[in-house]
């Protein structure tokens, strides 16, 4: 399997998910958006050393995994791509910032290494709440909800075109490449004397798909409006979980839960 | 319902594609549009359509096609395209279905309702929130002649409804045309489905009509088709 | 140059979408103006043609490595730059929702670093200026030469500017503790090659597309007839040009002169992220050298004794229950998991029972 192959497989299996139904997919697609963005807002604002009050934070996306019903380890997959260069960044820490900030039996660990784990929980964590998102709203309701939220017609319309286009360009792509490896033996990648066709050629063909894409609107009374699904109205169903998510974000952040609870374990 | 008068159109200066051509589909009428590559088919359908502007008169339902009708025109044509990827640019067939209908003004409650005909006479009421990227070629084809019945448009053109298609959708899609009761206008190098679909047979050489009369008597005439670069439907070839 | 949630601060993101959603806001009024919203079926097809072409492996030759496009110039020198500029940001966006490739938060960040750059800066103060420069001549063989170099340069400095940003922002963010100057020579140099392979790339598939449908290509004059030739030309003075832009670079590279460890470190963190630039998924698994060299860090740092004596006693007891506190989040995270399961198993045993 190509590359291409692979994203495509990735795509197909974000939209089952989507599809599902659990009490997370049917919330307002909006709720969920700004819980979602207000969680990594929350995340992203703890202190680089503030270890302790950040790990609380790790409840909410584990209860929407649950409640959700989806697993966990599907979205591990995505973390090859943020992880590493999290990691990229966050290695340089426990070598330029070297003061003890732990002690845990003899074992001391530097403030360089509680930032690097903090940096990476952040970024797993950022992930995990942006995946719950799409693996629980389809693109076409998520859209509808950018709509109301007053994101740019255009760039909403955009957005769905796009993604439409990408499952049929990719599909070309990665037939295209397995042509060309079939022919190329033992070639990595692209040879330098094709760089220029290879892209060039569906590029060309793509314009004309674009004049006959744009045909196929106009037939159908295309002017300059596109209609999108109709979700339906934001319920109070849908304001309790916002607020609720919000609430419980803020008390995570202003109070170190896991401290509190240590503390009286601890008494 | 659909007449071309004297009808005349080149891309390239001293290059015609079409070369004054007049004929008339009454109403209801199915008629195949056939030819070798580059006969002109395609542009006999965009001119049609408003898509291109030629020399010479078209008209439907006696309106002229003229950038003012357009509008007018194309509610009343519905154009099944031979790529369908390139007619369902929506991500889910419902949305898609969708989108015709309320650019021409019906409420939501009618184009639901539309929706659900359609698929139902179809009998693909479970593609309705299927993904187009997702859905097979079969399945994509019946989805795209649902975004335009959709419309509910007087006539349908298609547009090599069979291209592609295993036996088993060509079948499909072949009994679902058959079913429409609308006026119907088909361009195919599948001869045997214009023979099952259609009465009428314009046969396009070199931008000219070189016949037009009933699909069985034209079907059969070898020495017509292999002139004009076309060949016998199987099912007239006989042994 | 995806950058991830983890690397901003809120307050970053937030000016960082509010410039980029400035951007969007100018160029959606401008498209509205030449009324080229018809252009929209044009964009997404071409947004997605990007999206796609960006996972091509182009060999480089003589090296055994492959270059990627990213495409933010290629898109401009087509659809121009505020079409192009959108087209950019729902690749990135489909990217971060779809591939977690990004992140929500960032999207602002990035949008500016390698969309607007590539569209705006790239176009109006190199590809523009160069296309409709007269001192190339009108010939079909200039045009080729102006599509090349506007191209490579148009990368190059597109692709600083973005690095640069990168830094920038996470420094701005007090993510890491590199030091800025030793940050910028790390990420410089290494974005001057992608930006040259880039920029290569982008040229010859420009050049590919003048020569078949020069009116697809932005600011070009159509020459007629007259069979194409001046390659040699062309190849020579994008020969000179990397020449120059790489021996600056090493320069840059030179002057900064971080120390020994430094280099050490930049030796296992530059092949992570060049490789991450890529997404190149296959040849990057978590056993690689970052993985590695993370494990010795978490060592080195741990046991050192030089820095046996620093803590102070007051902090062990609010050390002592912050442990405890996260250990029992822990296990309330594993009771829900637990939960979830359970609940789960009950539906299905209803459902079949019925």
């Amino acid at each position: 399997m190509n590359k291409m192959q692979k994203a495509l497989r990735e795509l197909s299996e974000m939209d089952a998910l989507a599809q599902r139904s659990s009490l997370i997919h049917g919330l307002h697609p909006a709720a969920k958006l700004m819980a979602t963005v207000v969680y990594i807002v929350v995340t992203l604002s703890f202190n680089k050393y503030d270890l302790t009050g950040l790990l609380p934070m790790v409840l909410w996306p584990i209860l929407l995994f649950q409640i959700s019903g989806i697993e966990v380890k599907t979205c591990f997959y995505k973390l090859r791509i943020v992880l590493p260069l999290v990691m990229a960044v966050g290695l340089f820490n426990p070598f330029f910032d070297r003061d003890i900030l732990l002690r845990i039996g003899t074992v001391e660990v530097s403030g360089g290494v509680i930032s690097m784990i903090t940096l990476m929980l952040k970024g797993v964590f950022s992930l995990m709440a942006s995946f719950l998102l799409m693996a629980t709203t389809p693109i076409d309701k998520l859209c509808a909800a950018l709509r109301k939220l007053f994101v740019p017609k255009i760039l909403v319309t955009l957005l769905l075109l796009t993604y439409r286009y990408v499952g049929v360009m990719t599909d070309e792509l990665a037939v295209m490449t397995e042509a060309y490896q079939l022919r190329a033996p033992g070639q990595k990648g692209i040879h330098i004397s094709a760089w220029g066709s290879f892209l060039g050629q569906l590029l060309l063909r793509s314009m004309d798909r674009a004049q006959e894409l744009y045909a196929s609107m106009l037939l159908r009374g295309y002017h300059q409006h596109f209609h999108y699904v109709d979700i339906r109205p934001f319920g109070a169903k849908d304001a309790l979980y916002l607020f609720g998510c919000v609430a419980a974000f803020l008390v995570v952040r202003l109070v170190n839960i896991a401290q509190l609870i240590g503390g009286m374990v601890i008494r | 319902m659909i007449e071309f008068q004297h009808v005349s159109f080149a891309y390239e200066k001293n290059r015609p594609v079409l070369k004054d051509l007049s004929f008339t589909i009454g109403k209801g009428e199915a008629v195949g549009l056939i030819g070798a590559n580059g006969a002109g088919k395609s542009t006999v359908m965009k001119l049609l359509l408003g898509l291109l502007e030629g020399e010479g008169h078209v008209l439907v339902d006696g309106t002229e096609v003229s950038r003012k009708t357009l509008g007018e025109i194309r509610k009343k044509l519905g154009f099944v395209l031979q790529n369908s990827d390139n007619q369902m640019f929506m991500p889910t067939v419902y949305e898609d279905m969708i989108f015709g209908p309320l650019n021409y003004g019906l409420s939501r409650e009618e184009t639901e309702k539309r929706v659900d005909e359609v698929l139902e006479t179809l009998g693909i009421p479970d593609l309705k929130h299927r993904y187009n990227h997702k859905i097979s070629g079969g399945e994509k084809r019946m989805a795209a002649i649902a975004t335009v019945l959709a419309m509910e448009p007087e006539a349908v053109l298609l547009d090599e409804p069979t291209s592609a298609l295993d036996p088993y959708n060509r079948r499909i899609v072949i009994n679902t045309i058959r079913q429409l009761p609308q006026t119907k206008l088909i361009t195919s190098h599948d001869l045997d489905m214009i023979l099952d679909t259609c009465e009428r047979v314009i046969l396009l050489s070199g931008g000219e009509i070189v016949a037009d009369g009933a699909a069985e008597e034209i079907l059969s005439n070898r020495e017509l088709l292999e002139k004009h670069r076309m060949e016998l439907p199987l099912s007239k070839m006989g042994r | 140059m995806h950058m991830a949630d983890a690397l901003l601060a809120p307050a970053v993101a937030g000016v960082m979408y509010v410039a980029s959603g400035t951007a969007v806001g100018v160029s959606i009024h401008k498209l509205k103006k030449d009324d080229d919203a018809k252009k929209l079926p044009l964009m997404a097809v071409s947004a997605a043609l990007v999206f796609a072409g960006q996972m091509i492996n182009y060999t480089i030759p003589g090296t055994g490595s492959s270059g990627h496009m990213c495409g933010g110039m290629l898109l401009s020198a087509l659809l121009g730059p505020q079409a192009g500029f959108l087209s950019m940001i729902v690749i990135l966006a489909i990217q971060c929702l779809f591939f977690a490739d990004g992140g929500l938060m960032a999207l602002g960040a990035n949008i500016w670093n390698m969309a607007f750059y590539g569209c705006f800066v790239g176009y109006y103060l190199i590809w523009r200026p160069i296309m409709r420069s007269k001192r190339f001549g009108a010939t079909k063989a200039a045009q080729r030469v102006k599509i090349i170099l506007a191209s490579i340069i148009g990368c190059v400095l597109t692709l600083q500017l973005g690095a640069f940003s990168v830094v920038l922002e996470t420094s701005l963010s007090g993510i890491t503790e590199l030091p800025f100057g030793a940050f910028v020579a790390l990420m410089q140099p290494i974005h001057l090659a992608i930006g040259l392979v880039e920029g290569l790339i982008t040229a010859a598939v420009l050049i590919f597309v003048y020569e078949s449908r020069p009116e697809l290509v932005q600011e070009v004059e159509p020459v007629e007839g007259e069979k194409a030739k001046g390659t040699l030309k062309g190849v020579v003075i994008t020969i000179a040009i990397i020449a120059i832009v790489v021996g600056s670079g090493l320069s840059l590279l030179a002057s900064s002169n971080p120390d020994g460890l430094e280099w050490a470190l930049f030796g296992n963190a530059e092949a992570g992220y060049s490789e991450n630039m890529g997404l190149d998924e296959e040849e990057f698994g978590i056993q690689s050298g970052v993985a590695d060299a993370a494990g010795k860090v978490q060592e080195t740092t741990s046991f050192l004794p030089d820095y046996a004596f620093s803590g102070s006693d007051s902090a062990v007891g609010t050390t002592v229950s912050g442990i405890v506190g996260s250990a029992i989040v822990a296990g309330i995270a594993v009771l829900i998991c637990f939960a979830g399961k359970f609940f789960r198993k009950k539906d299905k045993k209803e459902v079949t029972n019925e």
